[in-house]
């Protein structure tokens, strides 16, 4: 393996570990999402039903 | 009880299944986005790679000059080894300056950009890149081929995230996520930008998830020479949907599709009415014609594929036969109305609440998944609707407060015949909300059309006037109408 290739394989898997790392965010976003839709729906059943 | 009765209890029950299908697409939406974050988890990293392939991108080209230079710049400035890059654009009998353009940058590019031409063109996108890839794959060098359009500009690190997962030999195509990249947005290329963060980052998640893709972006899709040889080393003509096509045939021969959502390519999106309404139907006719092709593989889980996951036809044909639930729950309504209208009431809520809750929660997971569109599209993503079903959804969410509290503040009070009026709009208006787009589209095109139609749009919604085109498509495809290919005109707008 050349350097040049070397230098871009290596830097090629830290981009790889770095999006698989990313895509762990999308576990808070979603529960962010479900306590957000949670509350509206607790106004809803508190103030209005 | 009398056989009158007997009739009137099965025609309520039949209203009340009618309402009920207008909820199967939300649900089944937000099923899909609940399943998003386990793409945390259940995704393809841990099996790529680094892996550098010898890539032949394919770009067709008909009058593409005032784009393709900046195209191929791009492209010449990835993230990727240069000797195992080599583009080749097939120009489709171009009138323009494209061919001169095409010498030129072959001639500054020597080895790396090539120019192919057909002299017989306007037989549409899929012909020509079979033109292209009987030159390709006519000998070894190329292992992966990459098939973009002329106008979709790769980001750096784009080309090197696709065919990390080719480093597997079970993955045949990888997509990657095209946002809209226009330099001077309007409140089209907005809405669009908040569809594609739905239709791509989420959805296409969520059916890696399943194992199955729908279909791989036309301006981004990265093929193994394996993959491409698999289905005839050609792109399935005779279709309004070749991209969708190649993505079942490839599925269907055992080779998983994947879609990257990090690997990021920008495309310039229709600015208008009239110019979405030609691509999107283009689309709809295709997917009208995929339907009919693979009736023996939905809801039938066979072994080698997942196209016939239950989750997967539900998701397809929740979206194919939209309008058909929309018109149904509008009917199923105004029946009970008229029949039992306390239950209509009923029913109407426990919709549009399951509804608003869904739209409410796919919208948050999505508005997450692209902060940056997120931050321009907001309004657009709560108006994706339509203004008028948003105020529908509020009045769903939180009983009283519009049709009560708002009008007591000015002291007016709803009266008996305008409550009555007001409940047969909302009943109607799910299914009217696709006239109403079909209207903005008219209206687009006369002297106040600037103002008008996109204020129309706004308040029917992008969603109703998508419901809208695929109706279109039904009729073109029922009368057989004329489907030659209608190019997207662009113009160079996506940012630099």
């Amino acid at each position: 393996m050349s350097e040049l290739t070397r230098v871009q394989t290596e830097r090629a898997r830290h981009v790889l570990r770095r999006d698989a790392r990313r895509e762990l965010w999308l576990i808070p976003q979603a529960l962010v999402a479900v306590i957000i839709v949670v509350a509206i729906v607790w106004v809803r059943q508190a103030f209005f039903v | 009880m009398d056989i009158w009765q007997v009739l009137e209890s099965i025609l309520v029950v039949v209203l009340v299944i009618f309402v009920a299908t207008g909820a199967v697409p939300v649900v089944t939406a937000a099923f899909h986005f609940l399943m998003v974050p386990l793409h945390a988890v259940l995704n393809h990293y841990r099996q790529a790679d680094a892996y550098f392939p010898r890539v032949a991108v394919l770009i067709p080209a008909w009058n593409e000059a005032v784009v393709i230079r900046a195209t191929i710049e791009r492209m010449l400035q990835l993230s990727y080894p240069a000797e195992r890059l080599r583009i080749y654009v097939i120009d489709d009998a171009s009138t323009d300056s494209t061919p001169e353009l095409m010498a030129e940058l072959s001639v500054q590019h020597p080895g790396q950009v090539f120019s192919l031409r057909r002299e017989q063109g306007g037989q549409g996108k899929a012909h020509t890149l079979n033109h292209g890839l009987e030159i390709v794959l006519g000998d070894d060098w190329a292992e992966a081929v990459l098939i973009t359009d002329a106008d979709v500009i790769f980001t750096p690190e784009s080309l090197e995230k696709m065919t990390r997962h080719l480093a597997d030999p079970k993955i045949g195509a990888v997509s990657a996520y095209i946002a809209e990249g226009s330099r001077d947005r309007n409140y089209m290329t907005r809405f669009i930008a908040i569809e594609y963060v739905l239709s791509q980052l989420a959805a296409r998640r969520a059916q890696n998830v399943l194992g199955a893709q729908a279909c791989l972006a036309g301006g981004a899709q990265l093929h193994s020479r394996a993959n491409l040889e698999a289905i005839g080393g050609r792109i399935p003509t005779g279709t309004l949907a070749e991209d969708t096509v190649a993505t079942f045939e490839s599925q269907l021969r055992g080779r998983r599709m994947l879609f990257e959502p990090h690997a990021v390519v920008l495309a310039e999106e229709p600015r208008t009415i009239d110019a979405i309404w030609k691509q999107r139907l283009r689309w709809a006719r295709g997917n009208v014609q995929v339907s009919w092709i693979y009736r023996k593989v939905w809801f039938r889980p066979g072994r080698g594929h997942h196209l016939g996951n239950i989750a997967f036809g539900l998701s397809w044909f929740s979206i194919f036969l939209l309008p058909f639930a929309m018109v149904l729950s509008s009917i199923g309504l105004i029946g009970l109305l008229l029949l039992q209208s306390d239950l209509a009431q009923t029913v109407f809520r426990a919709l549009w609440v399951t509804a608003s809750v869904s739209f409410l929660f796919s919208m948050l997971v999505g508005l997450q998944l692209d902060p940056r569109t997120g931050r321009r599209s907001w309004r657009e993503a709560f108006l994706f609707p339509g203004l008028i079903s948003f105020v529908v959804m509020i009045a769903a969410l939180f009983p009283g407060l519009i049709e009560e509290w708002l009008p007591s503040l000015f002291g007016l009070r709803l009266l008996p015949v305008g409550e009555t009026t007001l409940t047969v709009f909302v009943y109607v208006w799910i299914s009217a909300a696709m006239l109403g787009a079909w209207g903005a589209r008219a209206v687009e095109k006369t002297r106040v059309g600037r103002w008008l139609a996109p204020l129309l749009l706004y308040l029917v919604g992008y969603g109703p006037m998508l419901c809208a085109i695929t109706v279109d498509s039904y009729i073109k495809e029922w009368r057989h109408a004329d489907a030659s290919w209608i190019k997207t005109e662009k113009v160079g707008r996506v940012l630099g």
